[in-house]
């Protein structure tokens, strides 16, 4: 028994713990209390009923002396607030002293005043302030003034701690205890110090059986039979743990991370398989450095600071990473090829230029006579000898493997173009001068003198002419062209034949056997063209009508055909049957010049509209244009033997190309720019003005304004 | 029967393969917050397609188009559920709290929803390399949120995560020496990690409050911010496994550390403590055979590759051996994570800071980075540097000369280490940079590293080699002229013509043929009448290439040619941006220079140059010394190369 009730006051205690916890206000308010806790240590071994004891004698011991000496000192403030009254009053005191009701009057009792709890600032106005149990007028005690209240104030010393009290209208002065009290209440502590919170419990009602019971009455039945609905409840809950429907959540500390692709095989799962990566940040550069070089303050307003110290905090850095986190889920993404190349990794790849080997390559030879623009070169067959004419009303003769001038000769008028005759049997150089065409042999102590003399003999007499000279025809014909021997002084100046035309002649172009020619007479209407027949002295107008301005012209290598070349078409003809095979327009609106491939199935044209075009003859696939040049193209040439054209152009260049034609008719000609040739100086916009290749080395040479001949090796 | 089956319109194409938002949000039946919150979690974003109009069905205005195919997908996405939970327990919350049901509350507010986004990250990265690949946005996102300012830390513990995490990630670079570059920019701090061979880049913002700009949605940061928070934390698992470390990490401590869990978490924070690890295991380097690459040593390939990882592995051992004191006034998170990724070891004041391992007055301290202008220099042992040195070095891969960072001295120019493409203007400081980065040329590298007197020496025998070089032009130039004098001499006598026998001969040549070089000399004597001038100029190699790509050039098709030309524009455009900013450079230093010449500083050191000048013909011939002696170094030691080859061949030769 005896152990059960020791037991009680430890249980408590810590239940008493365990609520407290660690609130401050609490233990402080515990300590406050003195020593309660150790109190409980000693007490926990005693017998309850101790206890009270041992509260009484520790208040004894601390407190009697202390007590009866703040006692004292409240009677003597008691007497000083009401000591203004006088001594009769003092003595009452005295007397009071022993008085032992004294102090156990209640406040109530020591009213006087009737008037009741009411608001004093009613008696405000009148000089009475309620009425005592007599009924009479409690006077308002005399104040004094503010200079009296002042007065008395410094002189007291405990006008700290004095109350004025409204309803009787007196100074109170509070005693130690009370203003413990106050004190006390202010800090939420109880305010009788010696009331104890957490005194001993006592157990009034145990738990003992009495042995005599309260009442008689016999137990229920209940009381002793078991609940069949806890047990049908017990049942069912049974049966679902045994089922394993019921389980319990044990709550487990999981791992927050673990090792998350090890644990996975990743082929399970569904994903999108489209996605395109997040696009890395771009990095920073030079100019986002803190200090960045100086070069990049004026141009990128980069910062220099003098020390890392200094540098401020950036403010859009939230700003910036928030614009990121929105391009990851709100920009549209898009796979786009960025060219990571350089502009000239685009370029087309060139054959090597060993295997496309030989071509001109520089400029070799200059050959410098002429006193004004060459506007015509012409290559002997043989690759001996050039002539050129220019507008300094001469023809020169060079020597091609030195440069040197071998003849020249002088005519009355600009020489519009020069072309040796290509027959080996002939030493014969055509050179037209306005409507004239001379047919020169411009003999040289160089020359073959066997090839002189035949042809000087040839042109000794006058052929005959054959017998249909009458007719309409013929009438046109005569018109047109005049054949005439020259007179002795043109003779020994190495004119053989002079032909008279009715206009200005714009070519000559010899066939190759070098028996017929043709002229171009640009202006000449339907008589734009004429055929000459060397041998007979005798000219033809292949073509009764001719709409378009005819440029120029030119022999089909092999075959009897003839490229006429109006501005923007190149027809041909077929001598022998005297029909129009083909009709090809030329893609350009101004055709300067034309050359036909030795093999004859090809040709090229040079346009005004700074085109070269590339035809077959079978036109079955597209011309290749090559827009090489920047201006007008001025002459195009195909060597006779390697696969090679160039092209001059107003530009001043000249382009020389690798052209190979392949035998089997599918392969497109391989085309390759190979070599820029520049050097001609300008004159007036004009620059290179007639190319002419050599007719079996890889060389090509050039006219041009600057009244040079140049030769490219 | 028969005929066409007719589509419905917007059934087929890419009118149906795209779908606006509008209707993906109608289809999953979600908010437009959640919606953003699922695209974002799951990585969906909407695509451009390839004809808008059609796959707008002619709608006006740009709208967000998703793939279809994307939205369908997302259906099955259990999260959603998440959501849904999420918005009921919201809706009972409210209900519960307008009929002041604090129960009905309570148990509302039981019922947790677990945000579960591990499959998410399992299904978004299938591999662990993916993971890091796309590390970059992770870790600037986070390093941000461990950075903010406090009150704009809403979710605390969100805030606690990423900065837990980002030091635990900062933990695995130290360990793994695997930091490349370093770049201090007005921004942040850049770092750049090669991580399992993936370079992963991120920003730090500077250790000052991080303020929210006007018009940030916090909220969007927030959802990327928990999906970031366990993706790095799963990467840092598998990193720190790796390594054999434990996770989560725990430190080694030492004497006067305090025991508590806060202290033991700053601790971790400052990066000065080494990691437990799980087992210790002895890491063999994984050695590739270099005996096989010998055979092709003069591939330049492989040699590129041998002295990259030299370079790399030097990198990582750069401030091995040297200690850092900081000053309170520096970046203390900052360098000692670049200095200790390096292998350097780092302590600062005690009262500083928690984590000092020395104080100052300890005399094994070999640098001591400052940045103030004026300090003390109480010890003599020790380096005073600023701290741009620390990065300057790991960028160049060196330990660069310390005088150019002294307390107080004008820095140079700190350049950004990373590759911004080719055609941009490259300053002579990032020049500089890469050939001490490379290793490339150690001539040149020391070069740089030379000290100002030898630069200035050399500049002076530059000046003289540029005198000389048109003296040797003038003698060719005469000589040339001799030789036509002669020529125009044999012009006079007039002689023979072997002209016609060079024909024939040419003639004879046909078949076999070969371009002429030169024309024969003789021949150009012997001329009759007049002699063509004859050209003999030999091209350049540049001058060539550049023909050569003209021609190439001429053969362009039409498009194509408009491609090449929008390309070169933009090539020209940029390099008219670099002549623009080497000029600027130019500008700029002769006005520094200007202003230095007015400052008295600027005078007295013109002084000091002019006095130092008069020992230039000394000093030049010290140079010339030296280098005579170089040389001789260089070929004693090819001799010896020569000797020891011989000997090797001989011994060869006699074991065969």
């Amino acid at each position: 028994m005896s152990g059960k009730k020791r037991k009680l006051p430890t249980v408590k205690d810590e239940v008493f713990e365990d609520e407290i916890g660690n609130d401050d206000f609490m233990t402080k308010q515990f300590d406050d209390e003195g020593n309660s806790d150790s109190e409980y240590s000693i007490s926990e071994g005693e017998e309850e009923t101790e206890i009270p004891e041992d509260d009484s004698e520790d208040e004894s011991d601390d407190e009697p002396d202390d007590k009866s000496a703040e006692r004292g000192k409240s009677k003597q403030v008691n007497q000083k607030a009401t000591g203004s009254k006088g001594a009769p009053k003092s003595k009452n005191a005295e007397k009071a002293v022993y008085n032992e009701y004294e102090e156990d009057s209640s406040d109530e009792e020591d009213l006087r005043n009737t008037i009741g709890n009411i608001p004093m600032n009613w008696y405000d106005e009148y000089p009475h302030m309620g009425y005592d149990l007599d009924g009479n007028p409690i006077i308002k005690p005399d104040k004094g003034d503010k200079l009296d209240q002042f007065l008395r104030m410094l002189e007291d010393p405990d006008h700290g701690r004095t109350v004025y009290d409204k309803q009787t209208g007196q100074e109170v002065r509070l005693s130690d205890a009370d203003l413990d009290i106050v004190r006390r209440v202010l800090s939420n502590k109880v305010p009788d110090a010696k009331y104890n919170m957490y005194s001993k419990w006592i157990d009034h009602f145990t738990h003992e059986v009495m042995d005599m019971p309260l009442s008689g009455r016999p137990e229920h039945k209940r009381s002793f039979i078991p609940s069949k609905k806890e047990a049908a409840y017990v049942a069912r809950r049974a049966e679902l743990i045994k089922k394993g429907m019921v389980t319990y959540k044990t709550k487990q500390k999981k791992k927050r991370f673990y090792d998350l692709w090890g644990t996975k095989g990743d082929d399970q799962i569904r994903r999108l398989t489209h996605r395109l990566e997040t696009p890395k940040m771009p990095l920073p550069g030079h100019e986002d450095s803190y200090r960045a070089p100086l070069e990049y303050i004026k141009e990128y307003n980069a910062r220099r600071f003098t020390s890392v110290r200094k540098i401020p905090q950036f403010y859009n850095f939230v700003k910036d990473r928030y614009e990121r986190c929105l391009d990851l889920y709100l920009a549209p993404r898009k796979l786009i090829k960025k060219p990571l190349y350089k502009a000239d990794d685009l370029l087309p790849r060139m054959p090597k230029p060993k295997d496309l080997r030989p071509f001109p390559t520089r400029e070799a030879l200059r050959f410098v006579g002429h006193q004004s623009v060459v506007r015509t070169i012409s290559i002997h067959p043989l690759g001996k000898f050039l002539a050129s004419g220019s507008d300094d009303h001469t023809v020169k003769i060079w020597e091609i493997s030195t440069g040197r001038c071998l003849r020249t000769f002088n005519f009355q008028g600009i020489i519009k173009w020069v072309a040796w005759n290509p027959s080996p049997k002939l030493f014969l150089l055509a050179v037209v001068v306005g409507n004239k065409v001379f047919c020169l042999n411009p003999e040289t102590y160089l020359t073959d003198r066997v090839v002189v003399r035949q042809t000087n003999a040839v042109f000794r007499v006058e052929p005959d002419k054959g017998d249909d000279q009458i007719g309409k025809q013929f009438e046109r014909v005569r018109t047109a062209v005049t054949w005439r021997k020259p007179d002795a002084t043109e003779w020994s100046n190495g004119i053989r034949v002079v032909l008279e035309h009715f206009k200005d002649v714009k070519q000559i172009v010899w066939h190759k056997q070098g028996d017929y020619f043709v002229t171009v007479i640009p202006h000449g209407m339907n008589r734009s063209i004429l055929i000459h027949q060397l041998s007979r002295w005798r000219s033809q107008i292949p073509f009764t009508a001719i709409k378009a301005r005819i440029e120029v012209a030119e022999f089909h290598p092999k075959l009897p055909f003839l490229y006429v070349v109006t501005q923007t078409h190149v027809r041909v003809y077929n001598l022998q049957k005297q029909t129009m095979l083909k009709n090809i327009r030329a893609n350009s609106r101004w055709v300067s010049s034309i050359s036909v491939h030795p093999g004859g199935e090809h040709f090229l044209i040079g346009t005004f509209d700074r085109k070269v075009s590339w035809f077959e003859m079978e036109c079955t696939r597209k011309p290749h244009n090559l827009k090489y040049h920047k201006e007008a193209v001025r002459k195009v040439a195909f060597h006779r033997k390697y696969p090679l054209f160039a092209s001059a152009s107003d530009d001043g260049r000249i382009i020389v190309s690798h052209g190979m034609v392949y035998n089997d008719w599918i392969t497109d000609p391989l085309i390759v720019p190979v070599k820029e040739l520049a050097g001609h100086w300008f004159l007036k916009n004009l620059c290179v003005l007639d190319i002419a290749w050599h007719p079996y080395e890889p060389f090509v040479l050039s006219s041009g304004a600057d009244t040079t001949i140049r030769l490219w090796s | 029967m028969g005929g066409t089956v007719k589509v419905k319109k917007g059934m087929k194409g890419e009118a149906y393969k795209y779908v606006t938002r509008t209707y993906a949000m109608k289809k999953l039946q979600l908010n437009p917050a959640d919606f953003r919150r699922l695209c974002i979690l799951k990585g969906v974003y909407p695509q451009e397609p390839k004809n808008r109009v059609k796959a707008q069905r002619g709608k006006h205005g740009i709208k967000l188009l998703y793939l279809r195919k994307d939205i369908r997908f997302l259906m099955h996405e259990p999260i959603i559920w998440k959501f849904r939970d999420r918005k009921i327990k919201r809706r009972r919350l409210l209900h519960a709290e307008r009929k002041d049901d604090r129960d009905k509350r309570r148990s509302v507010r039981q019922f947790e929803i677990d945000p579960n986004l591990d499959h998410i990250i399992l299904e978004r990265y299938p591999t662990f390399i993916d993971a890091v690949r796309d590390l970059d946005d992770p870790l600037t996102t986070c390093f941000l949120f461990a950075k903010l300012c406090k009150s704009l830390r809403r979710k605390q513990t969100l805030v606690h995560m990423s900065n837990m995490l980002t030091v635990e990630f900062m933990h695995y670079v130290i360990a793994a020496r695997c930091l490349k570059k370093v770049f201090i920019s007005v921004k942040g701090y850049y770092y750049q990690a090669d991580i399992m061979g993936q370079t992963v880049t991120w920003i730090v913002p500077h250790p000052l409050a991080l303020l929210k700009p006007r018009g940030v949605n916090l909220k969007i940061m927030r959802t990327f911010l928990e999906f970031y928070i366990v993706l790095l934390g799963f990467v840092n698992y598998r990193l720190y496994q790796s390594l054999n470390l434990q996770y989560p990490p725990r430190i080694i401590q030492e004497a006067g550390d305090g025991k508590s869990s806060t202290e033991i978490g700053d601790l971790i924070s400052t990066l000065n403590r080494p990691l437990v690890k799980t087992k210790e295991i002895q890491e063999d380097e994984v050695q590739i055979d270099e005996h096989l690459m010998q055979e092709d040593d003069t591939d330049e390939t492989i040699l590129e590759v041998k002295r990259e990882r030299d370079m790399d592995a030097r990198q990582s051992k750069l401030f091995e051996g040297l200690k850092f004191f900081l000053g309170r006034e520096t970046n203390l998170e900052s360098l000692t994570f670049v200095i200790k990724a390096c292998g350097g070891m780092v302590s600062w004041d005690k009262t500083f800071n928690c984590g000092s391992t020395y104080q100052e007055d300890d005399q094994i301290i070999t640098h001591q980075i400052v940045d103030r202008p004026n300090v003390t220099r109480k010890h003599l042992s020790r380096y005073y540097v600023q701290p741009q040195w620390v990065y300057d070095s790991i960028n160049a891969r060196t330990l660069l000369p310390v005088q150019d960072y002294f307390p107080g001295a004008s820095l140079p120019a700190h350049v950004s280490p990373f590759d911004t493409g080719e055609d941009r203007y490259i300053p002579p400081e990032k020049q500089r940079l890469n050939a001490l980065r490379s290793g490339k040329p150690i001539q040149d590298a020391s070069n740089f590293v030379r000290s100002a007197e030898e630069e200035e020496l050399d500049r002076f025998d530059d000046v003289q080699s540029d005198d000389e070089d048109p003296l040797e032009q003038y003698q060719d130039y005469d000589e040339s002229e001799y030789y036509k004098e002669l020529d125009d001499d044999y012009e006079e006598d007039e002689d023979d013509e072997k002209g016609n026998d060079d024909g024939e001969k040419k003639e004879d040549e046909d078949e076999e043929f070969e371009i002429p070089e030169r024309v024969n000399e003789r021949r150009v004597r012997n001329m009759a009448v007049q002699r063509g001038s004859l050209f003999k100029k030999e091209t350049t190699k540049e001058e060539d290439q550049l023909a050569e790509l003209n021609l190439r050039k001429l053969r362009f098709k039409t498009k194509e040619k408009r491609f090449y030309e929008k390309l070169k524009r933009k090539e020209k455009q940029a390099d008219a941006a670099r002549e623009r900013l080497a000029y600027s450079r130019i500008l700029m230093e002769k006005e520094i220079a200007q202003k230095e010449a007015t400052t008295r500083e600027g005078k007295e050191k013109h002084f000091i140059n002019e006095l130092i000048g008069e020992d230039i013909k000394q000093k030049k011939e010290m140079l010339a010394k030296r280098k005579k002696e170089r040389m001789a170094s260089k070929a004693k030691l090819k001799k010896m190369d020569r000797k020891q080859i011989k000997a090797e061949e001989r011994k060869k030769k006699q074991k065969s």
